[in-house]
């Protein structure tokens, strides 16, 4: 670097060129690769004493956050709390192992395909919707809870008849189906979801994943549960499921 | 546009309920990784925490947009930060089985793997620069800083007790001169 360009740079970075020399110094920051380096280093030098302080702010925000995750074993942390479908899944969570004692008494009744009921666990869903969904809402969520899966699909069309963008909704239903054994109709339910990039994408593709145990396809089942990725919600029952399809 | 692009926002803008929520989403798989590959919860609330500060440096790109799941960057990232530590340890056996439980679970990231790497070498790149601001003058540092703030040349002269702005212009310009030379020394 020549003493000219240094001298150049920190008039630059001193706010001391005209416009017409500043915006010549961008110019050549796109056309010469040695400037350019130089240019960014030094546009990094500027901003790092006001990031760092930033940095520090955060770190401590950080730490101080941290310490309620980390101080308690993984089992006994809070779920999340982000979104009104995080809920459910506080329920799924609970419901999950009172649908053992079912899933026990189904695995004598009915062998195949028992590893959709081992994983098909979900909790009855939580419609909070108001207006005229609001029937449509409560009658299916009650008849999901207690496990009229037929009548539930049927007021899930109804709300989807009025609130055709309610992804839950959608998503219920899709599992109204697997229960009703009609996977292939489940998938085209749940597919506009899984190919999305709502929060539910990972509970879609894990229930589509599942809708090909219904079919004993276990070749297929494992190669969709492969669209799940760490960090995704059943990422690790994923894993679980895949090893014992092998 | 990913949906966990809402977390980047939190990270840009310190966001505690944002934060709270990476936590919340995210925390549990990182102490039970860490923990699995011999680790303890406070090995696993650092290596979360550095690497969510990594993520952080990719962040302060105003045009970096979250295209892939946020969950498989910090897995990407809390677990090279923990394997990186067993190495500095020496733990040799412990690195071998961890490179291998790396490699293993890195080989489904795409994007988020080169996402994650971005941001640790942004990471390393800022830290170098960190070291080698803590080795220039004091006065150099105080000045710097004021004038990365926002606080005006001719205040900053006032507050350092120079002659005059062109005197804390030569001098910024010399300890940016300074602060260069012992980054690129390093």
């Amino acid at each position: 670097m020549e003493e000219k360009d240094i001298q150049l740079l920190d008039d630059f970075f001193n706010d001391l060129l005209k416009e017409e020399e500043r915006q010549a110094v961008l110019d050549r920051v796109e056309s010469d690769p040695a400037f350019a380096a130089e240019f960014e280093l030094r546009r990094d030098m500027s901003d790092w004493p006001r990031r760092e302080t930033a940095r520090k702010a955060l770190r401590e925000n950080l730490e101080a956050i941290g310490a309620a995750f980390f101080d308690e074993p993984a089992e006994e942390q809070a779920p999340p709390v982000m979104k009104a479908q995080v809920n459910w899944r506080r329920w799924m969570l609970a419901a999950a192992a009172v649908m053992l004692l079912g899933v026990a008494v189904w695995f004598v009744s009915r062998p195949e395909p028992s590893l959709y009921r081992q994983y098909a666990h979900y909790a009855p869903p939580n419609f909070t919707e108001r207006g005229d969904a609001e029937e449509a809402a409560a009658a299916a969520e009650n008849a999901f809870k207690a496990g009229r899966f037929a009548e539930s699909l049927s007021a899930l069309d109804r709300l989807l008849t009025v609130q055709p963008d309610n992804l839950t909704a959608a998503l219920y239903k899709g599992i109204c189906l697997l229960e009703l054994d009609r996977p292939v109709e489940a998938r085209g339910v749940l597919e506009p979801i899984v190919r999305g990039r709502s929060a539910l994408r990972a509970d879609a593709v894990w229930y589509s994943a599942l809708s090909y145990l219904l079919e004993n396809k276990p070749d297929v089942c494992r190669n969709a549960l492969l669209a799940l990725q760490p960090g995704d919600d059943h990422y690790e029952e994923a894993q679980q499921l895949v090893q014992q399809l092998k | 546009m990913h949906a966990d692009h809402q977390y980047i926002e939190a990270l840009r803008n310190n966001d505690s309920r944002g934060i709270q929520e990476i936590y919340h989403r995210y925390s549990a798989q990182a102490l039970r990784w860490v923990v699995q590959n011999n680790g303890t919860a406070a090995d696993a609330r650092d290596v979360f925490q550095e690497a969510v500060m990594a993520l952080y440096e990719k962040a302060l790109d105003p045009a970096f947009v979250l295209t892939c799941p946020m969950g498989a960057i910090l897995h990407v990232l809390y677990s090279r930060k923990w394997i990186d530590r067993l190495r500095l340890k020496n733990r040799e056996s412990e690195v071998r089985k961890e490179n291998d439980t790396r490699y293993n679970a890195e080989s489904f990231a795409g994007d988020a793997l080169s996402v994650a790497e971005e941001a640790l070498a942004e990471q390393a790149r800022q830290e170098r620069l960190g070291k080698a601001f803590a080795a220039i003058s004091e006065l150099c540092q105080r000045l710097l800083t004021l004038l990365s703030n926002g606080v005006k040349p001719a205040e900053a002269a006032v507050q350092l007790e120079l002659n005059s702005v062109d005197t804390l212009y030569r001098r910024k310009n010399a300890c940016v001169q300074r602060w260069r030379a012992v980054y690129l020394e390093q």
